[in-house]
């Protein structure tokens, strides 16, 4: 299992479902029943998440679309892939 | 012998009795939409009297007998009930109560005893029209279909709102209490029962509040869903369409959280204040 650390680039499980909100999104796994609410920065993650954008990417992004950070966003962002990995929706590559 | 039909929704099911239990059960079961038959449904249900005890069949099929005919009836209302959720199959079926204001359904949800019925009929007395209470139906079109089964008035509820005497009493199971006495009231005596489809338009949470008084604020939709997915019942839906329509209903529908102790508790002008923010939601 990959560290997470800027050239990471994590992937979310492909079968997990997720669906944007109006302030965010939701993924739900079926194996367990468990239905995770994301807010709109982690919603954002999510979608980032996809194999091909590395974290460093993903700050970046957040940096340019996001104004709700006043000071950088690196250790949030940091802090909530690796909530993805504990909850276990990203693959293990 | 007397017979009835109830219809909710794609569903329907029939009721035949003797004159002895017609005043009893038409007190007690689907008041508000009970209404004399001449034919039989798929769903036939009989309730026959010999030698001092009841007896109720489903479609001929002997399923309850007792001496006392308050549990014949408890027995057929939460069968019946089962029913027509069944057989209403492509709907949501959330735990809420729902009310129309003007031309807009609204669904109200929360735990046991955070207030539901208290509130439907708090609001009927301000001129809201009933849908539901205890199960909120929502078609695959937003649309809130009418399934106005009786108010459960609890002992906490009773002192607050005038019972006709000659009501029946059920005994229930409750998380709380163990075994209370209830009765079941058809909404139609608080005030108006709607029976037509109509568009969903805002779904509030409630929440038990530890004062008196109450707060109505919006609720982001991404805590909404969470809360919205404990109240549903049925997620019996090809792959993922449940969540389609979950994410559908959030995002068409105004979304808001009241936290109130006890909606029949508020004083006048609270009441009042109430629901005019509810009527104001947009």
């Amino acid at each position: 299992m990959g560290k997470i650390d800027l050239d990471f680039k994590p992937t979310t499980r492909p079968d997990l479902p997720f669906r944007e909100l109006k302030d965010g999104g939701v993924v739900y796994e079926y194996r367990t029943d468990t239905l995770h609410s994301l807010n709109a920065t982690a919603a954002y993650i999510w979608v980032l998440c996809d194999g091909h954008h590395t974290v460093a990417e993903i700050i970046t992004s957040i940096k340019q679309n996001y104004n709700q950070f006043e000071t950088d966003p690196t250790s949030e962002v940091i802090k909530i892939i690796k909530k993805f990995r504990t909850l276990n929706l990203l693959t293990n590559d | 012998m007397a017979l009835f039909k109830i219809q909710v929704g794609s569903a329907e099911v029939s009721l035949e009795c003797c004159q002895s239990t017609i005043s009893e059960i038409t007190a007690s079961v689907f008041s508000a939409i009970l209404t004399p038959s001449q034919i039989s449904a798929k769903i036939h249900y009989r309730i026959e009297t010999k030698n001092g005890k009841f007896f109720l069949f489903r479609n001929n099929r002997l399923t309850h007998r007792n001496r006392q005919l308050s549990r014949i009836i408890y027995a057929l209302e939460w069968q019946i009930v089962q029913d027509l959720l069944t057989k209403n199959k492509s709907v949501l079926k959330f735990h809420g109560a729902a009310l129309k204001h003007l031309e807009a359904g609204f669904i109200f949800l929360g735990a046991a005893s955070s207030g539901k019925t208290s509130l439907a009929i708090l609001l009927m007395r301000y001129g809201w029209e009933f849908f539901s209470d205890e199960f909120a139906l929502v078609d695959c079109d937003r649309q809130i279909i009418p399934c106005p089964r009786n108010l459960i008035i609890k002992p906490h509820l009773r002192d607050k709102i005038n019972i006709p005497l000659d009501y029946p009493i059920f005994k229930l199971d409750d998380e709380s209490d163990g075994k209370i006495d209830a009765h079941y009231i058809s909404p139609s005596l608080f005030g108006t029962v709607y029976l037509r489809k109509i568009p969903l338009k805002g779904l509030v949470f409630l929440e038990k509040a530890d004062h008196a008084g109450f707060d109505l604020q919006p609720l982001e939709h991404h805590k909404a869903f969470r809360i919205l997915t404990q109240h549903l019942l049925n997620r019996n839906f090809s792959g993922e369409k449940w969540l389609d329509f979950l994410v559908n209903l959030l995002g068409s529908s105004a979304v808001y959280r009241l936290k109130i102790s006890s909606p029949m508790d508020l004083t006048p002008s609270d009441s009042r204040a109430l629901v005019e923010q509810l009527n104001q939601i947009e």
